[in-house]
């Protein structure tokens, strides 16, 4: 316990020795501003999702069967005649609870390993590295597919292979930012000095490496959630009736002749979570990182 | 070039060991799949009736008694000899028919590709020359977009607007009635077919492309070799397609070649918008049936497929680039 809270307050340290130094410095991009603006609603919905739908989620209005956007239903009903806009909402606490958490799992693991195989180097570098590659060479909507396909859909499966499969990409930004650190003369100093290994890694190195960590969490969250809402098309998010958007685009497309609606509101609203969550982490960017050391584009 | 055939032969090497490794890593997850194939193939009630004997003797035949390890090895060996096994719920062997789905899929990853090389690169070229423009902007906004949508908004839409609204294409592929048409017909109606698909899965990686290709180009517009030839009187058109471009193609050409195994990857969810007959909709299909044989057999032909056009994208790198030391 005491550890995990040595942790913590070094990454408050971190937080608030950034907030001292570069307030003032900080430019509040349009990037950043929208984006956090984007991100806190969706979070804000997610959490009270159930307390500020116009309907409930589940409810069926046989008299209101793929009706037209409306004053009562104001993105319209789908087939079964629940309200869209409902479900929508509803879906925002699926998809967060699943992207956020993968995210989180991936950055645990990563953060772990990318930090443990540059501290020690030389031969335990390299095979972890050769393994992680292993991982990596696996495309990802593959590797998930087949994952959930075995344990079957769930969330709690969805948010496992999610987390596994990106956890892989996270260790290698980690580790080589880690490489970047790993010969500083502080580090040297706490060997000299007598310390544990665990302690350098998580107390001495974890601290700066926190800048990164957060930029690629937030790059991550974004590809969490692109993936979710595909697992979700193709049939393995989490099973009915869960309110999923990717799931409720699929399952409502062959009535797209006569209302797209239920198609394409899902899908607005995995676009706007997407834009938020990138825009916010170009903009953490541009406050974290440096501008000339930013990483090249790399795909997932 | 004297240093090439080692190098190409211990990447073959590490291919070599990631495909077994990757094989290890499906066949370990589908050993954790709850119940075994006879449950499957004969279900509860069958299981019940046909009494303790006749499940044994069915066990052995499908080599389920061999321990785990020897089961992986008989499954290894018959993939490197092209047998995939059989399909529980087909009853037929699995490699003509992944071999099929395959080709089919190809035939979508393919145009896909030519789109991403040509889209990616000729916009990418052109917001390098016109940096700062409003096409610039432009092409970047719509790049970054491109990159924001999920591929089954991208293929709805398309759906929705040239099928639903337009009725230009059918709205699943299966939905094509050929018989009675002319030859010139049939072809254009596969074009028509192909067009929107081929083109929704292309889209993330036409933006991969764009973007890399205008970040290096604007870097080799700004070295002094482009200067002395534009000082010199070379025609723009020249500078850029001639001087420029030579460099500036290397790193796009690495972001080219990985995209192609996305492209293959990312079949699934296209296959699936557009109701396509390919090898990803066929690893649906074993996934919704627990069928473990056809599992492991579609899911190995795609990852192998990925691993070999990064592989392809690594050799690459190295061979046009003189400036990499073979590693």
């Amino acid at each position: 316990m005491s550890k995990n809270d040595s942790t913590q307050s070094g990454f408050k340290e971190t937080i608030s020795g950034f907030l001292k130094n570069r307030l003032s410095k900080i430019n509040f991009t349009a990037n950043l501003i929208i984006g956090v603006v984007l991100l806190l609603g969706f979070v804000f919905i997610g959490i009270f999702a159930p307390y500020i739908t116009p309907h409930d989620s589940e409810e069926m209005y046989y008299e209101h069967l793929k009706e037209m956007p409306s004053a009562e239903f104001l993105l319209g009903t789908d087939r079964y005649g629940r309200d869209i806009l409902s479900r929508v909402m509803m879906g925002t606490r699926t998809t967060l609870l699943i992207a956020s958490t993968s995210t989180l799992i991936a950055l645990f693991l990563g953060i772990i390993f990318g930090a443990t195989s540059a501290y020690f180097g030389g031969r335990t570098d390299n095979i972890m590295m050769r393994i992680n590659d292993i991982f990596m060479s696996f495309p990802t909507l593959i590797f998930a597919m087949l994952v959930i396909g075995v344990l079957g859909p769930s969330m709690v499966n969805g948010i496992i292979a999610i987390g596994i499969i990106y956890a892989p990409r996270v260790t290698r930004v980690v580790r080589s930012q880690a490489l970047n650190i790993v010969h500083m003369e502080y580090i040297d100093a706490a060997k000299v000095g007598g310390e544990s290994s665990f302690y350098i890694i998580f107390r001495e190195m974890l601290p700066n490496l926190w800048p990164t960590i957060i930029v690629e969490g937030s790059i991550r969250l974004g590809y969490a959630i692109l993936l979710t809402a595909g697992l979700g098309y193709i049939g393995l998010g989490p099973p009915p009736p869960t309110p999923d958007w990717g799931l409720m685009a699929y399952s409502e497309r062959t009535y797209m002749f006569e209302t797209p609606w239920p198609v394409f509101a899902p899908c607005l609203a995995i676009v706007i979570a997407v834009i938020g969550v990138n825009l916010f982490g170009e903009g953490l960017k541009d406050i974290l990182l440096a501008k000339g050391s930013r990483k090249k584009e790399a795909k997932v | 070039m004297k240093d090439f055939i080692p190098f190409i032969i211990k990447r073959l090497g590490a291919t070599a060991i990631t495909l077994i490794a990757i094989s290890m890593i499906i066949f370990g997850v589908c050993q954790l799949m709850p119940g075994d194939a006879v449950d499957m193939m004969l279900g509860g009630i069958a299981l019940q009736s046909l009494g303790e004997t006749t499940i044994d003797e069915l066990r052995k035949e499908l080599g389920l008694h061999l321990p785990v390890y020897q089961q992986y090895f008989n499954w290894a060996v018959g993939l490197l000899h092209g047998d995939l096994g059989t399909s529980y719920i087909m009853k037929a062997p699995i490699a003509p028919l992944v071999i099929d789905r395959l080709k089919t899929s190809l035939l979508l990853a393919f145009p896909a590709s030519l789109m991403m090389i040509v889209f990616g690169l000729s916009l990418g070229i052109l917001s390098a020359v016109k940096e700062k423009t409003w096409i610039d902007q432009g092409i970047s906004f719509v790049s970054l977009s491109m990159l924001s949508v999920p591929a089954f908004l991208t293929g709805s839409l398309f759906i929705y607007i040239f099928s639903v609204k337009l009725n230009w294409i059918p709205a699943a592929f299966n939905a094509l009635d050929m018989d009675g048409m002319g030859m010139f017909k049939i072809l254009a109606s596969y074009f028509g077919i192909l067009l929107f698909p081929s083109l929704t899965l292309a889209f993330e990686s036409i933006a991969y492309v764009n973007r890399q290709t205008r970040a290096s180009m604007i870097e080799e517009l700004k070295t002094n070799y482009v200067r002395t030839a534009v000082l010199k009187g070379v025609p723009p058109r020249d500078v850029v397609l001639h001087h420029a471009l030579r460099n500036g193609l290397l790193p796009a050409i690495t972001v080219i070649a990985f995209n192609i195994g996305q492209i293959i990857a990312g079949t699934v969810i296209i296959e699936v918008v557009f109701s396509y007959p390919g090898i990803g909709n066929l690893m649906i299909m074993a996934l919704k049936f627990r069928d473990v044989p056809l599992i492991m057999a579609t899911m190995i032909v795609i990852s192998s497929a990925y691993v070999f056009a990064n592989i392809a994208a690594d050799i690459l790198y190295t061979q046009l680039n003189p400036r990499i030391k073979y590693a």
